[in-house]
């Protein structure tokens, strides 16, 4: 156990709030805020993306390289203009009971953010932000999947005053019946280191990031939008390399080529180890337990960018423990806890804004897994394990494999065979080779494939390569629904899927009446139990 | 020991017997309005007749763009007859779904069963209700119908084809299940509540 230190610098000051129970406005330095937020906002999505790169496409294919230096100038203008505007047209204002923010040029909103329904703070402090001395506050509330209403630009002594005051109103204001998870009392109080992240783990995570294998195929992609003088210089090179070969033995070409895509391996290699350092550096989290058994995970993490995120343990829903093949090799775990409102669908931009705001382990030893899982799920989820090797899951019936081979493999390539047929002969017969490749595929998942439940929670592991294992206690439990398709109902199987306030658990091809009894088990617990669900 | 409060009740913990729990296999389910039949194949019928008459006049309209090459190709005449077999199925298949749905109300949650070849059960219970709506549709107004829509903060279910007083009866009945889960909520939550370490007395 060690004191808990605030992230940032600032002293806390109670009075500083007492200035801000009328409109008001956050420091100019905010307009940074919101220039970085609508420029984000013109690459988050998929469409605004493509819109975004067309438009320096077109004006690129215009007037050169100058031309596509203009339009991203252009498209930093239009960022400053409107966040500009938008910060003139953000006021907040602090009630005794709620946060007041009211945002929008031509659609206004007002958001009243009531201090008891906030489960979660994030302060973040940018770089830049840094070095002006500024923070930017955010809230979580239960039922809201990333944030609900930030503050940007805000001084640390007003943001740690702020967090003080929510907590100590939030405590003053909740029902008793909700104590066990409540906020904390002070910033100050006792708390538990639980994962510190090194530079090793950095390494780990960078090599273990898909964005390698991302990077690697759009590379070829990239390399045919190089144009002008660039491209020139590269086919001038490549034909000299080209003139060479022709006098160099077969072997040596190809180590050349070996060696220029290992280069670029070690480059992407090398780029997102660097993004693991800017976004992981010095991970901590913390748990913080206060008298009436109150629990808070605290994270710390960023290297230019510092974020701290406070979770408070009610609003996590569902446990997730996955594993990639080369965290495998690694013996590491991702941990995520999922939050209420953590399963709508979103684009991975959202998702990953989503992640940055939720509480989330990006390398978690072997050892650490059930300690913190112990934290997350206190006593109730005592015997129930993440780990995926753990002998307590039990397999799913192998009809699985059947109906996976029919429903994805032998239909789509029967269907792809009758249509291809006519045209190509007896070449389209290749199409049949997809149903073994299916095969395995699904005897692979069927392996993965497993569940175990306790008298208070439920465990599904599943994968292909690596492993995933969601873990939820009964009680949080919102919906259950039992299927049964034709095949399931001849070998008296059936899927369960337990419905969450952050997504679903979904046991497929469990025994009918283990699935009927797990069902009614679940809808006593529901019932029977005293607990929040958030 | 001294500042403990001794607790006003007695604590008991029964073991629970698995099998003796209610079984939502044995509810007894109660069958849709039988005006839902007509309501349905009404609305396929309206949407099938758009569907095929915009179908011909995409044909009226694309037939002298057509390349030379496709007339060669049955692709017309096979496009009508996968459109009149899915017409066809739209309108025959309500006789057979239709009579093998059905929801049950129980003292703690609803349940709803649908399909034919693949069946789902679901189940919600009170508790974990955040609102319940009931939706009615032009076509629902015309047969006296409304869907029951019941939601929680991770989905929820839709009880189509209740006639409007049952489903308003059914809403007001969950309305009324969450307002007194509430309040025995807060009256738990009043009670004072065993001090830690305390042997149950």
């Amino acid at each position: 156990m060690e004191g808990e230190t605030p992230a940032f610098a600032g002293g806390a000051g109670e009075n500083e709030l007492s200035a801000h129970a009328g409109w008001q406005r956050t420091s100019p330095f905010a307009i940074w805020f919101f220039l970085a937020s609508t420029l984000k906002g013109m690459f988050a999505g998929g469409a605004q993306m493509a819109g975004s790169f067309a438009t320096l496409a077109v004006v690129g294919s215009q007037g050169g390289l100058l031309g596509f230096v203009a339009g991203a100038f252009g498209l930093i203008a239009v960022g400053a203009v409107t966040g500009t505007v938008r910060y003139f047209f953000f006021r907040y204002s602090l009630q005794p009971d709620r946060v007041r923010i009211r945002q929008g040029v031509f659609k206004k909103t007002e958001l009243n953010v009531h201090f008891e329904r906030i489960q979660g703070v994030t302060v973040e402090q940018s770089l830049v932000f840094r070095l002006l001395g500024l923070v930017t506050v955010g809230f979580d509330t239960a039922g809201s999947a990333g944030q609900e209403g930030q503050l940007p630009a805000v001084s640390p002594g007003f943001a740690t005053a702020l967090r003080t005051r929510i907590e100590r109103e939030r405590k003053a204001r909740q029902i008793p019946a909700a104590a066990p998870d409540a906020a904390p009392t002070s910033h100050a109080e006792p708390s538990e280191r639980l994962v510190h992240l090194g530079n090793g783990d950095m390494v780990r995570i960078g090599l273990a990031d898909r964005g390698v294998l991302a990077g690697l195929a759009v590379a070829p992609f990239l390399g045919q939008m190089v144009e002008g003088k660039i491209r020139e210089w590269a086919e001038s090179q490549l034909r000299h390399l080209a003139a060479e070969f022709q006098e160099l033995n077969l072997l040596v070409a190809g180590s050349m080529v070996a060696g220029a895509l290992a280069v670029v391996l070690v480059l992407a290699l090398m780029a997102t180890i660097a993004s693991a350092f800017f976004r992981y550096h010095d991970f901590t989290l913390f748990a913080a337990s206060s008298d009436d058994g109150n629990t808070r995970f605290r994270s710390l993490r960023g290297l230019f960018t510092r974020r701290e995120t406070v979770v408070m343990r009610t609003k996590i829903q569902q446990l997730r423990l996955s594993q990639s093949l080369v965290f495998r090799w690694f013996g590491r775990f991702h941990l995520r806890a999922l939050p209420a409102g953590g399963s709508s669908p979103a684009t991975s931009a959202q998702n990953a804004a989503q992640a940055d705001d939720n509480l989330h382990v990006p390398a978690l030893a072997t050892e650490t897994v059930r300690p913190l899982a112990a934290k997350v799920f206190a006593e109730e989820g005592e015997r129930l394990s993440l780990l995926p090797a753990e002998d307590a899951f039990e397999g799913i019936s192998p009809a699985y494999i059947g109906a996976r081979l029919r429903v994805v493999g032998m239909v789509p390539a029967l269907l792809a065979l009758a249509a291809l047929y006519p045209f190509f002969g007896p070449i389209s017969l290749w199409c049949l080779a997809w149903v073994p490749l299916t095969g395995l595929v699904a005897w692979q998942k069927w392996r993965r494939h497993a569940y175990m439940h306790t008298d208070e929670g439920l465990a599904v592991r599943t994968g292909l390569l690596g492993f995933k294992v969601d873990a939820c206690l009964l009680r949080k439990v919102q919906t259950v629904v039992c299927h049964q398709s034709p095949l399931q109902r001849r070998k008296g199987l059936a899927t369960l899927d337990v419905g969450l306030a952050s997504g679903n658990v979904t046991l497929l091809y469990i025994p009918y009446a283990t699935a009927c009894r797990l069902r009614d088990y679940i809808l006593y617990k529901v019932e029977s139990s005293r607990g929040p669900w958030h | 020991m001294a500042g403990f409060v001794r607790c006003p009740f007695v604590f008991v913990n029964p073991e629970v017997a698995i099998d003796s729990l209610p079984a939502a296999e044995g509810v007894e389910w109660r069958p849709l309005d039988s005006r839902y039949l007509p309501r349905v194949l009404l609305g396929q019928a309206i949407r099938w007749l758009i569907i095929l008459g915009v179908a011909g006049v995409a044909q009226v309209l694309l037939t002298p763009l057509a390349p030379p090459w496709l007339a060669h190709w049955p692709l017309v005449p096979l496009l009508w007859a996968v459109l009149g077999l899915a017409a066809v199925r739209a309108l025959l298949w309500p006789f057979v779904s239709v009579p093998r749905c059905g929801y049950a109300v129980r003292d703690k949650d609803i349940l709803y069963k649908s399909g034919v070849l693949w069946r789902s059960n679901q189940v919600v219970p009170f508790n974990r209700v955040q609102h319940a709506v009931n939706g009615h549709g032009p076509l629902d107004r015309y047969f006296h119908l409304a869907t029951l829509t019941v939601n929680t903060a991770g989905g929820g279910l839709s009880v189509p084809g209740l006639g409007e007083d049952v489903a308003e009866r059914l809403r007001v009945h969950i309305v009324a299940r969450l307002r007194a889960a509430a309040e025995a909520e807060a009256a738990a939550a009043s009670e004072p509540a065993p001090p830690p370490g305390e042997p149950p007395a």
